[in-house]
C-alpha cells in the first residue's frame, strides 16, 4: 500500500503522488498498485449559445438603424415621418424572426407572435399611408384564418403532442375577438371578411370543447396551477 | 405509466429550477460498489424494474403559467458508461426529459439526482431498489430485507406527499432564524464542468469513541473538525467578523412522520468567526452541540419551515409569471440561500440491507455539487462499521482537506484517502498546494 509520509495516512488508487500535500507517496509492500476509482473525465457537449454573435450583430445594426433613422427624420422633419416604417419593421422583424430563431417556445405559439406582429406593422403602414383600412379589412381576417388553418393542422400532424398545442388552439380562438371587434366597428363592405374569420374561430373553439374538452381542461389546470 | 399524472413541486423543491445552471446544478450522488464488475444489460433492466417502483422519477419538468410542475413520463432513461466528473449539471434536455442519471464504472453504479425530484434519502430508497433488482436479475440468492421498497408494495400517495404543507400550522408565528451573511471560502475555480472527489474511508468505531469522549455526537464532532478546519485556513487571509458556517442538512422524516420520498429536509446553518480560530475544539463542539439540538426539535423547527410554506401560499407570488417568479428567486437564493453558509456537511447515515446483500457489495459513497459560493463540500455514509466521507470540490487548493484529515489522524484516526483527480507525476506542479 502508498503512504504519505507528510500526511501520514493511505492512499488508494493510481497515485504517485498524495493528493493533499503532494508529497511523493511511499510503497509500504511490494502490493502492486490498485485499479483508478474513476474514468477518464470528458465535458459534456455544450448546448449551442442561445444569443450567437450573428444575432448580437443584427441587434447592434438594428440598434443603429433606428437611431440613424429615427435622428434624420427629426431632423428634417420636425417629427417621426418614414421612419417609422424603418422602427417598425426592424420591431416586427425581431418579434417574429428573433422569436422563431432565438427561443424554443412551441411553434403554434411563434406563428401567433408572427401574426400580432405582421399585423400590427401592417396597421402601421396603413395608417401612415393614408388610413385606407385595408390592413383591417383584408390583412387582418386572411393572416388570421391562415395561422388558424395552420395550427390545426400542425395540432392534427403532431397529434401525439396535443398537450403543447392545445392551449395555443383556444388562444387562437380568444383571438378571434379581434376580428369580430373589427366587424362591429368598421363600415366597410369586406368586414365580412372578419365576421367569417371570427365565425371559424367560434366554430374551432366549439368542437375543441365538444371533442376534447376534457383535454382542454386537464393541460389548462397544469399550466395555470396557481 | 401514464402521463395524467402530475404535480405541482413541492415548498423546497420550487427554489431549484431557478438557480440551476452548469455553475450551480443543485445535484447530489449516490454511488454503490459491488465486488465484481457490473453487468450493464442487467442493470439497465433493473434500472427499468426500478423505475416502476418510483413513478417520482419517471417526472420531467414543465413550465406552466405561474409554476413549473413534473409530469409523468412514459419512457424509461438509458443507463450511461460514466463519463462525466462527478455531479454535473443534470439538464433535461441531454438527459431525455429526466431529472436524474445513472451511470456506471467497473464495479461501480452512481444514481445522480437533481435536487429538484428528491433529497439524499429519498435517492437513497431508490438505489437501495435498483441495487436489489441488479442482484436478483444476476441470479443471486437474496432477500429484500424489511428496509427496501419492491414492487411487492405499489408506490402509496403518502410518498409523493409535499410533507411540508401536511405540516404548516399559520397560528404558529415564522422565524426566519439566523440571516447573516457568511464567510466564503475562495481559492482557484476549475473550469466549469470540472470537479473533484476526496475520499476518505475511516472505521467507525474509532470515531464513535471519540466523539463519545467529547460528550457530541458523530455529526457533531465531524462538523465541529470540519469548521475548525476552515477557520484555520481562513484565519491567514482575513479577519473578517463574519462567521464561517456549515450548513447540516436535517431529516425532517426522523421528526414529522412522513414517508414522503420527495423533499423533506431542513437546512441548519450553524458557525463561528475566524476570530474563534485558536480556541479548543472542546468549546466549538459544545457550542455546536448546544445548537444543533436546540434546533432539531418539532417546537423549534415548525416556526423555520412556515416562512417559506406561507411564501408560496401568498396569493401576490402565486399571481406572478413564472418568469418574473424565477428572477425574484434566483435572487432571493443569493440573499438567503449560499450567501448564508460556507459549506455543507450531509451526514446520510447509517445504510443497512439484508445479509443476503450486503455480502455482494463493498461500500456506498455520498457526493454533492458545488457552486461559486459553496466550493467545498463534506459529506458522508456508513456502511458495515466503516464511515465513507466524500470531499466535493471546485477549486485547486485542498488545504481544508489536508488540515480536516491532519485533526483526525492526529486524534488517533486511521484513514485511507482516494482520490477522483489523480496527479501528474512531475513534482513541480504540487508547490502550490501545500
Amino acid at each position: 500500500m502508498k503512504i504519505c509520509p507528510e500526511c501520514k495516512i493511505e492512499i488508494g488508487g493510481t497515485e504517485y503522488y498524495c493528493p493533499l500535500c503532494g508529497s511523493e507517496l511511499t510503497l509500504s509492500d511490494d502490493k502492486g498498485g490498485e485499479e483508478s476509482l474513476y474514468p477518464d473525465f470528458s465535458l459534456p457537449v455544450n448546448p449551442p449559445n442561445r444569443f450567437p454573435f450573428l444575432a448580437k450583430l443584427f441587434a447592434f445594426l438594428s440598434l443603429i438603424a433606428v437611431l440613424v433613422c429615427g435622428l434624420i427624420d427629426l431632423l428634417i422633419n420636425h417629427q417621426l415621418t418614414w421612419s417609422l416604417f424603418v422602427i417598425g419593421g426592424i420591431a416586427a422583424a425581431w418579434v417574429s424572426l428573433g422569436t422563431h430563431l432565438l427561443t424554443n417556445i412551441n411553434l403554434n405559439y411563434k406563428l401567433l407572435l408572427d401574426l400580432c406582429a405582421l399585423s400590427l406593422y401592417l396597421i402601421l403602414i396603413d395608417h401612415l399611408t393614408g388610413w385606407h383600412q385595408w390592413s383591417i379589412d383584408y390583412v387582418i381576417p386572411i393572416l388570421y384564418i391562415g395561422v388558424m388553418i395552420t395550427t390545426i393542422v400542425l395540432a392534427l400532424v403532431f397529434r401525439e403532442f396535443w398537450r403543447e398545442y392545445i392551449l395555443s388552439l383556444v388562444a387562437i380562438c380568444v383571438l378571434g375577438l379581434g376580428p369580430l371587434l373589427i366587424f362591429f366597428t368598421s363600415k366597410s363592405p369586406m368586414r365580412y371578411l372578419c365576421l367569417a374569420a371570427a365565425l371559424l374561430a367560434a366554430a374551432l373553439l366549439i368542437g375543441l370543447i365538444y371533442f376534447a374538452g376534457g383535454k382542454v381542461f386537464s393541460e389548462w389546470k397544469r399550466r395555470m396551477n396557481f | 405509466m401514464n402521463n395524467e399524472n402530475w404535480y405541482p413541486l413541492e415548498t423546497s423543491a420550487k427554489i431549484y429550477p431557478a438557480i440551476i445552471s452548469p455553475r450551480q446544478p443543485s445535484v447530489f450522488r449516490l454511488s454503490c460498489t459491488f465486488h465484481n464488475e457490473i453487468d450493464p444489460n442487467i442493470m439497465q433492466t433493473a434500472l427499468n424494474v426500478t423505475m416502476v417502483r418510483y413513478p417520482g422519477f419517471s417526472m420531467t419538468l414543465k413550465r406552466g403559467a405561474f409554476w413549473f410542475y413534473f409530469e409523468e413520463m412514459d419512457k424509461n432513461p438509458t443507463l450511461q458508461p460514466e463519463q462525466y466528473y462527478p455531479c454535473q449539471i443534470v439538464d433535461p434536455e441531454a438527459e431525455n426529459g429526466f431529472l436524474f442519471r445513472v451511470t456506471w464504472f467497473k464495479k461501480r453504479v452512481n444514481l445522480e439526482v437533481f435536487h429538484v425530484i428528491t433529497d439524499g434519502t429519498g435517492g437513497l430508497e431508490f438505489l437501495k431498489t435498483l441495487v436489489y433488482y441488479y442482484l436478483l436479475l444476476s441470479g443471486e440468492d437474496i432477500k429484500p430485507g424489511e428496509n427496501i421498497r419492491t414492487l411487492r408494495h405499489k408506490p402509496t400517495e403518502e410518498e409523493r406527499e409535499n410533507s411540508f404543507l401536511r405540516y404548516y400550522d399559520p397560528q404558529i408565528p415564522s422565524d426566519r432564524a439566523d440571516s447573516n451573511a457568511a464567510l466564503h471560502y475562495e481559492g482557484t475555480r476549475m473550469p466549469v464542468g470540472h470537479s473533484r472527489a476526496i475520499h476518505i474511508h475511516t472505521e467507525t468505531a474509532p470515531l464513535l469513541a471519540l466523539s463519545r469522549s467529547c460528550q457530541v455526537t458523530l455529526t457533531e464532532y465531524l462538523t465541529g473538525q470540519f469548521l475548525r478546519s476552515f477557520l484555520v485556513v481562513l484565519k491567514e487571509t482575513t479577519d473578517s467578523e463574519k462567521p464561517v458556517k456549515i450548513s447540516i442538512p436535517i431529516n425532517l422524516r426522523k421528526l414529522f412522520q412522513s414517508d414522503t420520498l420527495r423533499n423533506f429536509t431542513y437546512f441548519a446553518n450553524i458557525g463561528e468567526p475566524v476570530a474563534n480560530a485558536d480556541e479548543p475544539l472542546e468549546k466549538t463542539l459544545q457550542y455546536i452541540k448546544t445548537q444543533l439540538r436546540a434546533t432539531c426539535t418539532r417546537e423549534a423547527l415548525i416556526p423555520r419551515l412556515n416562512p417559506n410554506v406561507s411564501s408560496e401560499k401568498n396569493p401576490f407570488l402565486r399571481a406572478a409569471p413564472l418568469s418574473l417568479k424565477q428572477l425574484v428567486l434566483r435572487e432571493a437564493h443569493h440573499i438567503l440561500g449560499d450567501n448564508l453558509f460556507t459549506a455543507s456537511f450531509s451526514n446520510l447515515g447509517i445504510i443497512r440491507l439484508d445479509d443476503s446483500m450486503a455480502k455482494h457489495i463493498r461500500n456506498f459513497d455520498f457526493g454533492l455539487s458545488c457552486s461559486d459560493l459553496i466550493p467545498l463540500n463534506l459529506s458522508m455514509v456508513t456502511w458495515m462499521d466503516t464511515a465513507y466521507m466524500t470531499f466535493s470540490s471546485i477549486v485547486e487548493e485542498r488545504h481544508v482537506e489536508r488540515i480536516f484529515i491532519s485533526k483526525l489522524s492526529e486524534a488517533g484516526l486511521k484513514m485511507k484517502v482516494w482520490t477522483s483527480d489523480p496527479s501528474e507525476a512531475e513534482g513541480d506542479t504540487h508547490e502550490n498546494l501545500s
